[in-house]
């Protein structure tokens, strides 16, 4: 199997900041969706800097590989709705998400309709962003009318480049895990910033560090504590330097058993939401917390269902989903994880709701990238999983074939348990190996006949 | 001709005959032949066999042929030039990609030659797809620019649009391999006779990113002279009215937005100046300028700054849009751009009043800015316009003001009121104890207790803003396990099975190993139903791990923990097949009859290491035999303490079970034994038989030193001297023993020096020479070399060098340590294996060299590291010591994982004992290190023991002056590392004030850097509304000039202290509540 698709990120014009008369105009070129280059918004910016910074530093986020020096060429994702306007991005190395919420009191102006699509970046933009000053209006639009689009004698600007699957599948299953977030400290913005400016960039620790309070701002540690922040690579968090200089306030977020953090950052109106992986050197796509949700096939059954029924809410409201549905809500919940790891939906951890996006790439080939699963599902079918006996109140033993060595699983209530390297090195933090998936399998079949 | 030909040709022919048949071949008869080449390269592709023979190219001949070359055929390499010239002559693109050819280029190279005449001949319709091949592998290109050239004027190549063509224009200008026919000429000379490239090639080196402008340095010597070096070329060619000067300069201003390396851009900025642009062209670039100051590096934006400095003063600069264009500067984390963007804001402002508004906001927007430097200059500004100042700016004004330093707030406050500033969402506010209610609770300590947690004097404390004095404790004179984590072992075969596995892959620390060998000793005759399919994963890995992680890793301590685990899975063990080429090497010294039985092993070298091997394998042969009982040293509690019940259970349970002491296991036993309640268990320790019994019996205060101890039993009676007095001297109860030995009968008495060599009045990176300690200022080495001198000689040429000071202790000290056990003539491993309180001083720092990349493989492992401070954690000094070594011998260099240096400060979070001078050393050398991991480590330990009082502030600036100097300092890392300590609490602030005032006090010139201290310890006594004390203020006055240090130390010198300060003594009262908890602590746990 390839390891990139070819993608051409094909837009009708470049995006551009001009000047006019009394103030700016932005306009985000557009490219795929529902539409080849749809046209959503029209209107203008209140605080314009703030947008400015906000779009600089997602576009730092989405050009940048914080592990190997190798600039990845890659396009933000906008998605328009009613009370929403979100652009997201995921760095090139597969370890950093990024997203803006705007809600409607960032913007005077019209939806023209919702939808999702890669929105153009380029260098001359990013320029003129930064010379961006707070004073004048700033007049936004995404996309531009066809008529307009007809009329106007721009180049389209094409820009080929390889997705590696890898990042594709990262940017998909990266929903999944902000489910399990939750807040640890909340900090002024000055607070903020004087942390991030004590973190040093040339000598930066190697081993993964801890984010603790310390009197009113934050300080790293290597001791961990209960109310401790895991951070790996400091540098993944400075890019949020920018914005903290005008910002309100930050609060973060933790996944105390998968060491992944987010870090939130308040402005009057709107949020820039970056969420990190466990450690720099290694993305979401190695992640495999949603492996069992997957592997069970859980949420499968009502997916068609709940599918039909998103239509680019911002947020949408699970109970009142499953009422309409009736359906019952976990299944829902179920259902919208597994839609969020085929990027047909983000969650808002702010917010505590999924939002309705389909990421406008060829997810036909991410929908299969589960090399794990594939492979526990291969050793049932070669029949290498027998069972070693033990079976009793939800426990049970297995030994699955590996290569060259058999491998010992132990089904328990309190924790499953393989003897293979995969599991030893990780104890399950990156989700279950090939062997405790497979073992499952089979005391599922077991159990239902 | 046939495919038969083509192959006899091929195989049997001379190149130049092979090239004359395929002259006038027709493409349609190429074509035919081009399955034949393809079979033939295919067939060479697949190299030799085995034995060097290219068999599968043989057999292929044979098939046209009917019989296989011979070797001879083969060997003289014609058949491969032939087979290259016959796919260029009658192959398809997919062949001529895999040719077999790294160059077409030697202009006198008959081969060459033939190859570009047989592409000439055949003019092939893929040329321009193999040229755009060749020319994106920029590592292995066959042509070069001349040749290439020569193709395109010959119109047998069209000229290539790839960027690589550019990037091989760039290279050609360097002269050896450029290739061109008349070496003499100069580059500009060569682009003239090609107009095309000097019409267009010549503008893409400013769109592709290419060697043209990078590692290009104006100054290292005459640019002009050197006409062959692109940047002066053009400007040459541009003078001389060849090249359009304006589109020169457009261009590489335009190029400095291109994503370029930094070498690159940086290369640009300097072209751009090398041409030297006028007023007149520099104004119509007024735009292009203005936008380079949002650019993101620091360099581009100085250059845009420069050349718009120009035009300021030449009075031509839109000042307004340079107002409005130059906030981004402040989104530079360093403060030149910021500085000089004031400076120029501040005459333009005065040049024109009427954009003062703007240059105020200007100078609002540079409060954000992170260094107090330029948060300072704005606030003067903002003072000097204070009248232009309107409402707006001040609500801005005080918006900025969380944003800016204590110190540059205080003039803020002065001049614009009270900032704002919100409070903290997380903050405690905790009560801050009165002082009656603390003069009450010191008076209500014991007498002994006050004196050792520095309370003495309650007035002192109390009614003077000063720190508490240092705590004056031993670690065996107090009680210390109430503060300390207990360890909890492992009790099942299950999670035995588990933990292994772990380690195997990652070993978390030196405690998780202890606690597996513990488990091992007590289970390892269990085996449940299900052990061998449970184990099979685990014995593979650790027979076959390939990896360098976990704990089976190569290095004397992960080789014999392998074993151990290795015997007790499957009875049994193989050494993994990568050990079999990594043996150790034991070297043998002397040729003398007097050197003869002198050996000097590997493992002398690594001697700290000896007892911890000597353990393992002790438990090994142990566990051999299944034989199943308690470890005596397994730790109880974090750092390697163990309960002094618990140790004597444990010694008694393997005597009920009639299963000998191991040797080592009681020595560690000795060394770990917590202070804890020893007087407690003296009554049950009289039941442990023997000479373990009359050790322990010594140890706990039942019985004395040996009046006549066996020679074989020396090991065991000093381990309990040291276990019952670890910084005593044992000279009386060991009269026979030699002294002169670190930690063997007289405690180690440290003595250190920093290195480091000057050039210039500058410290060199290179030549930090590291932090040499002798634990025993002593004799010299005369009488080792006058005994053993071709030992002498061998230590001193080996790889394992030392330091002269380190030689010295190390050759004068081995024939002592021999003497120990009467093997004067014998210094064996086993001398250090059983002396392991005195082995950690005998360690060649060949390793810990400054500069030195290699270490040895125990010295990888942040937990073979940890387990050199648990040998003795009564006394962890000589493993801070080899830390401080450590440490110091990098403190300039990355973090790398090899080098775990962080491992070595773990001692200094143990709560047992106030912090000696090779602690505070070891953590000076960790805040002032470049290794992240250190100095985070560092910070850590130096809030928790500045929190309950271990760490002085006095000890602390003693160590610190004496680093500053020798230059030993990086007073800007020490300043970032204190800051995060201060910034804890106000009790870390006074601490960290304490400590820099201290530190200035001890110095008598001032480090070149000490503005960054001096500028912190100046937003410290703001914070803490103090004046600086009477003789640091007096020191600081002394400083004149006009120096940032200078201007910070006069600032320092006008404070004064508030009167009632509720600020300092908040700070106060948590210093002495921490001692009183301290204290407190002592009591309950008796």
């Amino acid at each position: 199997m390839s390891t990139a698709i070819d993608h051409t990120y094909r837009y009708p014009f470049a995006s551009c900041l001009k000047r006019q008369d009394k103030g700016a105009r932005l306009d985000l070129a557009t490219c795929r969706g529902l539409e080849e280059h749809p046209y959503f918004f029209e209107g203008s910016v209140r605080r314009p800097r703030h947008f400015a910074t906000m779009l600089l530093t997602l576009s730092e986020v989405v050009r940048t590989h914080f592990f190997r020096p190798m600039p990845p060429n890659l396009d933000p994702v906008l998605t328009c709705s009613e009370d929403m306007l979100r652009l997201e991005g995921f760095s090139g190395c597969c370890g950093v998400y990024a997203r803006i919420d705007l809600p409607p009191a960032s913007f005077d102006g019209t939806v023209h309709r919702a939808g999702t699509t890669n929105v153009d970046f380029n260098e001359p933009l990013r320029g003129a962003l930064k010379r961006l000053s707070g004073d004048g209006t700033v007049a936004f639009a995404v996309g531009r009318d066809e008529v307009v689009l007809k009329q106007d004698d721009e180049r389209f600007v094409e820009k080929k480049v390889k997705l590696p699957l890898r990042w594709l599948k990262g940017f998909s299953e990266v929903q999944a895990y902000q489910t399990t977030l939750s807040p640890v400290f909340e900090l002024s913005a000055p607070d903020a910033l004087r942390f991030l400016r004590s973190l040093s960039k040339s000598g930066r620790p190697k081993r993964p560090s801890f984010v603790v309070p310390a009197g009113r701002s934050l300080r790293l540690t290597q001791r961990e504590s209960a109310h401790a922040v895991r951070l790996s690579g400091t540098h993944r968090i400075k890019v949020l330097e920018p914005l903290l200089v005008m910002a309100r306030s930050l609060r973060v977020w933790r996944d105390e058993s998968a060491g992944t953090s987010a870090w939130e950052v308040g402005f009057d109106p709107g949020t820039f939401f970056l969420m990190i992986s466990p450690d720099f050197y290694r993305g979401f796509s190695g992640e495999g917390q949603v492996l069992t949700t997957l592997a069970a096939g859980r949420g499968e059954k009502h997916l068609a269902r709940v599918r039909a029924a998103l239509a680019w809410q911002s947020a949408i409201d699970s109970a009142a989903l499953a009422r309409e549905l009736e359906l019952d809500q976990v299944a829902v919940d179920t259902a919208l994880a597994v839609l969020g790891t085929r990027g047909l939906a983000g969650y808002d951890v702010t917010s505590g709701h999924y939002f309705h996006r389909v990421l406008p790439f060829d997810l036909s080939q991410v929908e299969a990238l589960q090399p794990r699963l594939l492979n526990a599902r291969r050793l049932l079918a070669e029949g290498q999983v027998t069972s070693a006996g033990g079976k009793d109140s939800g426990s049970s033993d297995f030994i699955v074939r590996g290569s060259d060595v058999e491998h010992y699983v132990r089904l328990r209530p309190e924790g499953d348990r393989c003897s293979c390297p995969w599991f030893s090195r990780y104890r399950g933090k990156r989700g279950p190996c090939k062997h405790l998936l497979a073992a499952q399998f089979l005391f599922e079949t077991q159990d239902e006949s | 001709m046939t495919p038969e030909e083509l192959v006899r040709q091929i195989v049997h022919g001379q190149p130049e005959e092979l090239a004359k048949a395929l002259e006038t071949l027709p493409e349609a008869e190429r074509r035919k032949l081009s399955g034949t080449t393809a079979a033939l390269e295919k067939a060479w592709r697949s190299g030799w066999d085995d034995t060097f023979v290219y068999r599968k190219f043989a057999k292929e001949v044979s098939r046209y042929l009917g019989r296989s070359p011979s070797e001879k055929d083969l060997a003289h390499g014609l058949a491969r030039q032939n087979l290259a010239l016959a796919i260029l002559g009658a192959g398809t693109l997919g062949q001529v990609k895999h040719l077999d050819v790294t160059t077409i280029n030697r202009p006198h190279n008959t081969f060459d030659a033939l190859c570009l005449k047989v592409i000439r001949d055949r003019r092939p319709s893929w040329l321009s797809a193999w040229v755009d091949h060749q020319l994106s592998a920029w590592w292995h290109r066959v042509f070069n620019w001349a040749v290439l050239r020569d193709l395109i004027r010959d119109g047998v190549c069209p000229k290539p649009s790839c960027d690589g063509y550019i990037e091989l224009l760039a290279d050609s200008a360097w002269g050896p391999q450029r290739g061109h026919k008349d070496k003499a000429s100069s580059l500009p000379e060569l682009l003239l006779v090609e107009p095309d490239v000097l019409a267009e090639d010549i503008w893409r080196l400013f769109e592709v990113e290419t060697s043209a402008f990078s590692g290009w340095r104006v100054g290292r010597c005459d640019p002009r002279l050197d006409i062959n070096q692109w940047p002066v070329a053009l400007a040459r060619l541009a003078d001389d009215g060849h090249l359009d000067r304006q589109r020169l300069l457009d261009e590489s201003l335009r190029a400095l937005t291109r994503d370029f390396k930094r070498d690159t851009l940086s290369g640009l900025c300097r072209f751009h100046r090398l041409l030297q642009p006028t007023a007149d062209e520099s104004r119509a670039r007024e735009s292009i300028h203005l936008g380079l100051l949002s650019h993101g590096n620091s360099f581009i934006v100085t250059f845009a700054l420069d050349m718009l400095t120009d035009l300021e003063r030449q009075g031509s600069l839109d000042g307004r849009a340079f107002l409005q264009a130059a906030a981004a500067v402040f989104a530079q984390p360093t403060k030149g751009p910021a500085m000089k963007c004031l400076k120029m804001a501040e005459r333009i402002a005065k040049r024109d009043p009427s954009l003062r508004a703007a240059a105020i906001s200007l100078a609002i927007e540079a409060l954000s800015h992170g260094a107090a430097e330029v948060q300072e200059r704005s606030m003067k500004l903002l003072s000097k316009w204070q009248e232009a100042v309107q409402r707006d700016h001040k609500d801005l004004l005080r918006a900025r003001g969380e944003h800016i330093s204590p110190s540059a707030r205080a003039e803020m406050r002065a001049i614009f009121g009270e900032p704002e500033v919100r409070p903290p969402p997380h903050a405690r506010s905790a009560q801050v104890p009165g002082r009656d209610e603390l003069r009450q609770r010191i008076e209500s300590l014991p007498e002994k207790e006050r004196r050792l947690v520095g309370l003495d004097d309650i007035n002192g404390v109390l009614d003077r803003p000063l720190m508490p004095a240092p705590l004056a404790f031993a670690a065996t004179e107090v009680p210390i396990l109430h503060a300390i984590d207990p360890v909890e072992p492992i009790d099942s075969v299950d999670d035995l099975i588990d933990a292994a596995a772990q380690a195997v892959e990652t070993l978390d620390s030196a405690e998780e190993l202890e606690r597996i060998l513990g488990a091992i000793s007590r289970l390892c005759n269990r085996r449940p139903a299900n052990f061998e399919p449970r184990t099979a994963a685990l014995v593979k890995r650790i027979y076959e791990h390939e990896a360098h992680r976990g704990l089976v890793v190569p290095g004397p301590c992960g080789m014999t923990s392998g074993n151990l685990l290795g015997l007790w899975l499957r009875d049994r063990y193989r050494p993994p097949k990568y050990w079999e080429f990594d043996p150790l090497p034991t070297v043998k010294f002397g040729k003398s009859a007097s050197d003869r039985d002198f050996l000097l092993p590997y493992h002398l070298l690594n001697a700290p290491f000896a007892f911890t091997q000597y353990r393992l394998e002790e438990l090994r042969q142990r566990v051999g035999k299944r034989i199943e009982a308690p470890l005596l040293a397994e730790p109880t509690h974090r750092g390697g303490w163990i309960d002094p019940q618990v140790f004597v259970e444990r010694l008694l349970q393997s005597q009920r079970a009639k299963v000998p002491f191991l040797r080592s296991d009681f020595i560690q036993g000795l060394l770990r034994l917590a202070p804890d309640g020893r007087g407690n268990v003296r009554e049950a320790a009289r039941s442990v038989a023997g000479i373990w019994g009359a050790c322990l019996g010594w140890v706990l205060g039942d019985g004395g030193p040996p009046s006549r101890a066996k020679t074989n039993d020396l090991d065991i009676w000093i381990a309990a001297g040291r276990a019952l007095a670890p910084q005593g001297d044992l000279s009386s109860a060991f009269p026979g023993l030699p002294g002169g030995i670190p930690d063997l009968v007289e405690p180690a008495a440290y003595r250190w020096r920093a290195g480091v060599r000057m050039k210039d009045g500058r410290r060199s990176r290179r030549d930090i020479q590291g932090v040499v300690i002798d634990p025993m200022p002593g004799p010299d080495d005369s009488g080792f070399r006058a005994c053993f001198p071709e030992t002498a000689e061998w230590v001193r040429q080996s790889r394992w060098q030392l330091t002269p000071a380190q030689n010295s202790f190390f050759l004068a000290r081995c024939k002592d340590m021999a003497a120990v056990f009467n093997e004067r003539r014998k210094l064996t491993q086993r001398t250090f294996q059983r002396l392991p309180t005195a082995a950690m001083h005998f360690f060649a720092t060949g390793d810990l060299k400054a500069g030195s990349t290699d270490r040895s493989y125990d010295l990888c492992r942040a937990w073979s590291i940890e387990m050199l401070a648990m040998v003795w954690p009564l006394n962890p000094d000589s493993a801070l010591a080899l830390g401080a070594s450590a440490i110091g011998c990098r403190i300039d260099k990355d973090p790398v994982l090899h080098a775990p240096d962080h491992a070595f400060l773990q001692p200094l979070f143990d709560r047992s004992r106030p912090w000696s001078e090779m602690a505070v050393l070891a953590l000076c050398l960790a805040l002032n290190a470049k290794d992240g991991d250190c100095q985070v480590t560092g910070i850590d330990a130096l809030t928790e023991a500045l929190d309950d009082g271990r760490a002085h502030p006095t000890g602390l600036a003693k160590v610190l002056a004496a680093l500053a100097r020798v230059s030993f300092l990086r007073a800007n890392r020490l300043a970032a590392a204190l800051i995060q300590v201060a910034q804890l609490s106000r009790n870390h602030k006074m601490a960290v004030a304490i400590i820099l005032q201290e530190f200035f006090d001890r110095l008598a010139d001032l480090p070149k850097d000490a503005h960054h201290l001096l500028q912190l310890l100046l937003d410290l006594m703001v914070e803490l509304e103090q004046g600086l004390d009477d003789s640091t203020r007096r020191r600081l006055a002394e400083v004149k000039g006009t120096s940032k240090s200078a201007k910070l130390a006069r600032r320092l010198c006008a404070l004064e202290t508030a009167p009632d300060s509720t600020v300092i003594w908040e700070a106060q009262a948590r210093a002495v509540e921490s001692r009183l908890r301290l204290a407190e602590g002592w009591l309950a746990a008796r």
